[in-house]
């Protein structure tokens, strides 16, 4: 009874809402389709990557020219070549925008598909898309696509468990049991090992010893308790121990499992191989898979004239400098997982989509910078427009959905919200995001409170 | 049919209130007299009661005369044919027949009653499920038709009927072609589906509306002011019926039978369902359950209590009043209780749920060797007057109390610090609970110099404080009423923002731009909360009373709601508080959720939590005084081992109810058995878990955040999570943490390991009375003792591989792992 929320009332509440969207043949379609979701923090540039101003006065357009594509009329930066050689395998969004400029307002705006409480902070106070995927598709158990013992819901990130609330992905109401399982470090790195996944031999060993002992010893007969724990609880240890010793997800996690050359095409950076492995997952059966793309070599000394996340504030990086220092791994990792998701066939089950806080401010606002010491082009947060990609979804790829005024200030055409985004994303996963979850007050909150998906990027029959 | 024992007609009497006599077949009229029909819609429906306890509606056969006025049909629903009077006869088969009468008048037949919008329409769109949250009442509608919530706002959902949706929606002069009707038949594709049937009376009833002229309300029309439901209350074995009667009572002193269009909603469906006819079908749990019934915005409960219909089982002497209630309600449920509880786990039971901790060594075989009459009465004394006892219940007022600082600068820690002190001092001096309530909802000043003020902080915004006293004192969840008339109760908008206006001249002061250090004072304005949609500015008015409280702007509004809360004539505080504390001994409260206390959502025991409650505020609001009235009563020393006959009960207390340890005890009692300790950022080394003051040390302890430790987010204590997930398993079985407090040198295996001047028997004995304050049986003292071996065998077949005493730190490094995975372990039973 726990796991849905308030007893009593709110429970027949949820069932009835639950019974009320049976009844209006919204296909709550059990698929096996899957996420994966690439989050740029500190904001992509928009007019750096994939809306580009030529056009604009000097002060707005930067530095790079854009370059065609293989689809007319679809150009991106010329820092960006090998995405356009594959422009047929993606589709970029240009018109969302919302109101939050503070990174904390906008990555809890952005993760969770709502306007936070307070518009600092990440700490969410209603719970992200990968806690709500995980509480609608994982229903208790852990299980990904049913029977392959992988976590449902993943989240690759540099640092560990806290990154959770760094990144806005925290539950809220929906409490621990809905986190992401998370991936902490750099899977290109040699040494890349991953927590509570593939133990050592002689531990397993040990762990099945104990495992041995307490069936026997845990003596206490379970029609005891009325509330279910204690038998939930056995089911996890069982879970547990699967993921813990099975060979196949260790594997999935397993990067020396790919041959060398897929690597050295993705890219032996942790942008590269963190797509490589989110590609793995949803193979092995992951069902959301956020990838956090930062800094493309973390720990590793940077140059003076770039930061380490995409906030290319001139006080923090030259934002032209940054580009070419980051673009090139981006295009690289990015346009390897398209045309890898594509050749595996994989482009109707998988729905890949790119997206930042905000976009930055179409007028360049050079100063000084903290760490280069001299006045330096950048540009600050702009949530009023910002650039998303997608990839596969089964939807048409090859086009540019709406469009931002002359100096990329504000969408003119096809003007969204990053629900609308959201809602497509739901819809490729079967998930209906009217419907309702019980927060801790016993009021009912709906997945999305608006929004609906893109029209665009609908499956194609 | 169904099937009665003897014993139940004997529990039927003595539930039931009434004076009429036993055997008695009696045909029941919602309005207590005769039936009274008014114009050709209207319709009754009957109840017919064997022994005021059996419902026998649908097996009596039915006859009027004459037969010209009205006609009554086999489920006792009564349809008019023409003016006149009557007399309806219900007759009961069986050996000696019995027969029952009740007079009939149907009046105004040829008076076509005008269709009203608000009385006959909306109870449509309600019962159907139209205007429910899913469906076309959410925010922002549904396909571009939107209705107020469960119909609460009549008036707009006429608006949007008639004058949107560019008037396509109502065709006056072909009623079939509007597009309301059209969708709601399924005749143009409708998401919702076809909800009505052309030949149903609800369908008629709209088209009747369209085609008559589109009016709102006729001339004359008069308003409900209550509704009734007949029966209010019953007793009845699992598997029976029971027809229910509705009547709406109006402002012109008419009454209407509404029980085929009032809308049902069941507490729990598992224990009974009511379906569209008004008929309760009661499932196969035992217990008490209610269903709601709604019809406009009013509402009515139905409780059913359901007994076992096993043999009425002995009880044991009651010890005090909680036992003769419970008792009571037992031998009426049928329901044996289970043993008394042993010793050994009295103790450990009472040590967690009072001072939450392990029995020590010590106090175990203490325990266990006294030969005290009242050693158990003495036990819970001493346990009160622990410290241990003060942090415990100290963490969980403090997480109710919101005690966060988030990513707060070092001086919001000191001031969290301080909160949680002040409510753990308060705790160790038995502070009246009035007092320590009034110290909060009054609290001014700076946070430094009146600790309290701290909440003030944390709960910034007027509405949110109201919510939260709301729902920690007074068990009242007005959150629903912010934005509609609350769904289940009888609280409108008016009465949120009323209630709101009390906290409305909270003001801060700044100093030195740190919000942290903000004075918190009373403004000298009046003290008013805007109704968001009249507009209105509402002064402050007590949830529940009809004026509104005048105030010279001097006073701080909130001295008055403070006042009023420790009053013995507010219902709500004593009774939130019995009912907190009742759930925290006994895993589920009389009422549940326990902070939603309200006529629609009845008490398990009613007159045991009217009792508690007032023994509460009679003791002087003393909390050490509940407690130990809960804990020396038979009923919390039940066995938690069901028997043959109660090991489906939820809700009856037959036994105890073993539930997991919270977080901070399960950390600490692995801390226990480990010999390990705690070390958190800002606390001494080797705090305790359930002394930790805040939320913060939950983020970095994957322990206490995967077992659910609450966020401090919310009032309610459901924040804390109590269900298990993968991530506790991932925890216990492979992270470095548990691994090293397993390891360590200075642990309980390694001391057990080293300790080899004492038999294998004597430390496994060791390590069980530490976990479950008991020596292992037989089987498991084997299986412990196999397991010794086992790693000593392996040892000496290779002991390059496996030296002797790495042999012997593992094994017993397995046992205590084995030990604290036990759900004996991990569970409070």
């Amino acid at each position: 009874m726990g796991s849905l929320g308030a007893a009593g009332l709110g429970l027949s509440s949820f069932l009835r809402y639950q019974a009320q969207a049976a009844a209006k043949d919204i296909a709550l379609e059990s698929n096996d389709h899957s996420v994966i979701f690439v989050w740029l923090p500190g904001g992509m540039p928009h007019m750096e990557t994939y809306d580009m101003k030529p056009d604009a006065p000097m002060e707005y357009r930067g530095e790079f020219r854009p370059i065609r594509t293989n689809v007319s009329g679809v150009e991106v930066c010329e820092l960006l070549p090998m995405h356009a050689k594959i422009a047929d395998k993606f589709a970029i969004v240009r018109s969302l925008h919302h109101e939050f400029s503070d990174h904390g307002g906008a990555h809890k705006r952005m993760m969770t598909g709502r306007p936070p409480k307070v518009p600092t902070g990440t700490v969410n106070d209603a719970p992200a898309v990968t806690n709500i995927v995980k509480k609608v598709l994982g229903s208790g158990s852990n299980s990904g696509a049913p029977g392959t013992g992988m976590p449902p819901c993943v989240a690759a990130v540099d640092s560990g468990r806290h990154a959770v609330d760094t990144f806005a992905m925290g539950p809220a109401y929906l409490g621990a049991s809905n986190t992401p399982f998370i991936v902490a470090g750099d899977p290109s790195d040699p040494k890349f090992k991953v927590d509570n996944i593939g133990v050592k031999q002689e531990m397993e060993t040990r762990l099945e010893d104990r495992l041995a002992l307490l069936d026997g010893m845990d003596q206490l007969r379970r029609e005891i308790d009325k509330s279910g724990v204690m038998e939930a609880m056995d089911d996890f240890n069982g879970q547990a121990m699967e993921m813990l010793t099975s060979d196949d997800v260790r594997d999935a996690f397993d990067m020396t499992k790919e041959n060398e050359r897929t690597r050295e095409r993705y890219g032996y950076h942790a942008y590269g191989h963190r797509a490589l492995m989110a590609r793995r997952l949803v193979e092995a059966g992951s069902r959301f898979v956020t990838t956090v793309w930062e800094n493309p070599w973390p720990g590793k000394a940077m140059p003076k004239n770039v930061t380490s996340n995409w906030d290319s504030h001139s006080v923090n990086c030259h934002i032209f400098e940054d580009c070419k220092w980051r673009l090139p791994n981006y295009d690289q990792a990015l346009s390897a997982l398209i045309e890898d998701l594509y050749d595996r066939g994989l482009d109707k089950k998988v729905m890949l989509v790119v997206a930042s806080d905000f976009g930055h401010t179409p007028k360049i606002n050079p100063q000084r910078g903290n760490k280069s010491k001299v006045v330096q082009p950048g540009r600050d947060h702009w949530p009023q427009a910002m650039s998303v990609l997608v990839s596969g979804g089964g939807a048409q790829m090859g086009q540019v959905i709406g469009a931002t005024d002359s100096k990329g200030e504000h969408p003119v055409e096809r003007i969204m919200t990053p629900n609308d985004l959201w809602a497509t994303v739901y819809s490729h996963l079967g998930i209906d995001y009217n419907d309702y979850i019980m927060n801790l007050e016993g009021v009912p909150m709906q997945i999305l409170p608006f929004g609906k998906p893109i029209e665009e990027l609908a499956p194609m029959a | 049919m169904k099937i009665f024992q003897k014993t139940v007609l004997v529990w039927g009497l003595l539930a039931w209130s009434s004076t009429l006599g036993a055997g008695e077949l009696k045909i029941h009229s919602g309005t207590g007299n005769d039936v009274r029909l008014s114009g050709p819609d209207s319709r009754w429906q009957l109840v017919v009661m064997k022994n005021d306890n059996d419902d026998v509606t649908r097996e009596v056969t039915y006859s009027i005369a004459p037969a010209t006025v009205a006609s009554v049909d086999s489920t006792g629903f009564v349809t008019p044919l023409a003016n006149g009077k009557a007399t309806v006869t219900a007759t009961l088969a069986g050996e000696k027949p019995e027969v029952a009468q009740l007079p009939l008048v149907v009046a105004a037949f040829k008076e076509e009653r005008p269709v009203s919008f608000p009385n006959d329409v909306v109870p449509v769109f309600t019962r159907n499920h139209c205007n429910a949250g899913a469906c076309h009442a959410k925010a922002s509608g549904q396909n571009g038709f939107q209705l107020s919530l469960l119909g609460y706002e009549s008036a707009a959902d006429y608006e949007q009927i008639v004058r949107h949706g560019r008037g396509r929606r109502v065709n006056p002069s072909a009623g079939e072609h509007s597009l309301i009707l059209m969708k709601a038949s399924g005749d143009i594709p409708h998401e919702g589906g076809a909800r009505l049937e052309k030949s149903s009376a609800d369908y008629q009833k709209i088209l009747q509306w369209i085609e008559g002229g589109l009016e709102y309300r006729p001339e004359n029309d008069p308003t409900v002011e209550r509704i009734e439901v007949f029966p209010k209350s019953i007793v009845v074995p699992p598997g029976s019926e029971q027809q229910l009667a509705v009547t709406a009572f109006f402002s012109d002193g008419t009454a209407r039978d509404i029980t085929r269009i009032a809308q049902y909603e069941a507490n729990q469906p598992s224990m009974a369902e009511a379906g569209e006819t008004g008929v309760v079908s009661i499932q196969q749990k035992t217990g008490s359950t209610a269903i709601l019934i709604r019809f406009q915005e009013h509402i009515d409960t139905f409780s059913a209590t359901i007994p076992l219909g096993a043999d009425t089982p002995t009880m044991p002497a009651p010890k005090n009043f909680i036992d003769e209630e419970v008792f009571k309600k037992l031998s009426l449920m049928g329901l044996p209780p289970s043993k008394h509880v042993a010793d050994g786990p009295f103790l450990r039971r009472v040590t967690l749920d009072i001072a939450g901790r392990l029995p020590t060594l010590d106090e175990t075989a203490a325990f266990l060797a006294s030969n005290e009459p009242d050693k158990r009465a003495k036990k819970i004394d001493e346990l009160l007057e622990t410290t241990d006892y003060a942090d415990f219940f100290a963490g969980k007022w403090s997480a109710i109390l919101r005690n966060k600082v988030d990513r707060g600068r070092p001086w919001v820690t000191r001031d969290s610090h301080a909160f949680h002190a002040w409510i753990r001092s308060s705790l160790l001096e038995n502070k009246p609970f009035d007092e320590f309530a009034s110290e909060l909802v009054l609290a001014s000043g700076k946070a430094i110099e009146n600790p309290a003020v701290n909440w003030y902080r944390v709960v910034e915004d007027g509405k949110e404080q109201m919510e939260n006293i709301a729902q920690v004192f007074l068990g009242i969840r007005m959150q629903c009423a912010q934005c509609h008339h609350h769904p289940y109760e009888r609280w409108s908008q008016d009465d949120y923002f009323s209630m709101a206006a009390f906290f409305s001249t909270i003001e801060r002061k700044e100093i030195q731009k740190l919000p942290e250090e903000d004075i918190i004072y009373h403004n000298r304005k009046p003290a008013l909360m805007m109704h968001p949609v009249t507009k209105e500015k509402l002064p402050p008015r007590l949830p529940g009373s009809e004026a509104a409280i005048e105030l010279p702007t001097t006073v701080d509004p909130r001295s008055e709601l403070a006042k009023w809360m420790r009053s013995e004539e507010n219902p709500y505080f004593g009774r939130m508080l019995v009912n907190r504390y009742w759930k925290h001994f006994f895993s589920r409260g009389l009422v549940e959720p326990e902070d939603d206390i309200r006529p629609t959502n009845p008490a398990t025991h009613p007159e045991l939590l009217e009792g508690l409650a007032d023994h509460f505020v009679e003791s002087g609001f003393d909390l050490k005084e509940l407690i130990r009235t809960i804990c020396n009563s038979q009923t919390y020393q039940l066995g938690a081992e069901p028997n043959a006959h109660n090991g489906d009960d939820e809700q009856n207390f037959a036994r105890f109810y073993p539930s997991r340890l919270e977080a901070e005890v399960l950390l600490d009692s692995v801390n226990d058995m480990t010999g390990a300790a705690n070390s958190f950022s800002n606390q001494p080394l080797g705090v305790r878990a359930i002394a930790l003051p805040n939320e913060k040390p939950t983020q970095s302890s994957e322990f206490l955040m995967m077992f659910g430790r609450p966020a401090m987010d919310t009032a309610c204590e459901c924040e804390r999570a109590g269900e298990a997930n993968l991530g506790q398993s991932l925890h216990l079985l492979n992270s470095d943490d548990i691994q090293t407090k397993l390891t360590s040198n200075s642990g309980r295996a390694a001391e057990l390991a080293k300790a080899t001047d004492r038999s294998d028997e004597e430390r496994v004995s060791e390590l069980y009375l530490r976990a479950l304050s008991r020596k292992p049986d037989a089987k498991e003292l084997g299986m412990a003792l196999g397991h010794l071996k086992k790693k000593r065998d392996l040892s000496v077949a290779d002991p390059e591989k496996l030296p002797a005493d790495k042999a012997e730190r593992e094994a017993f490094e397995d046992l205590v792992w084995v030990l604290i995975n036990t759900k004996a372990f991990m569970f409070n039973r």
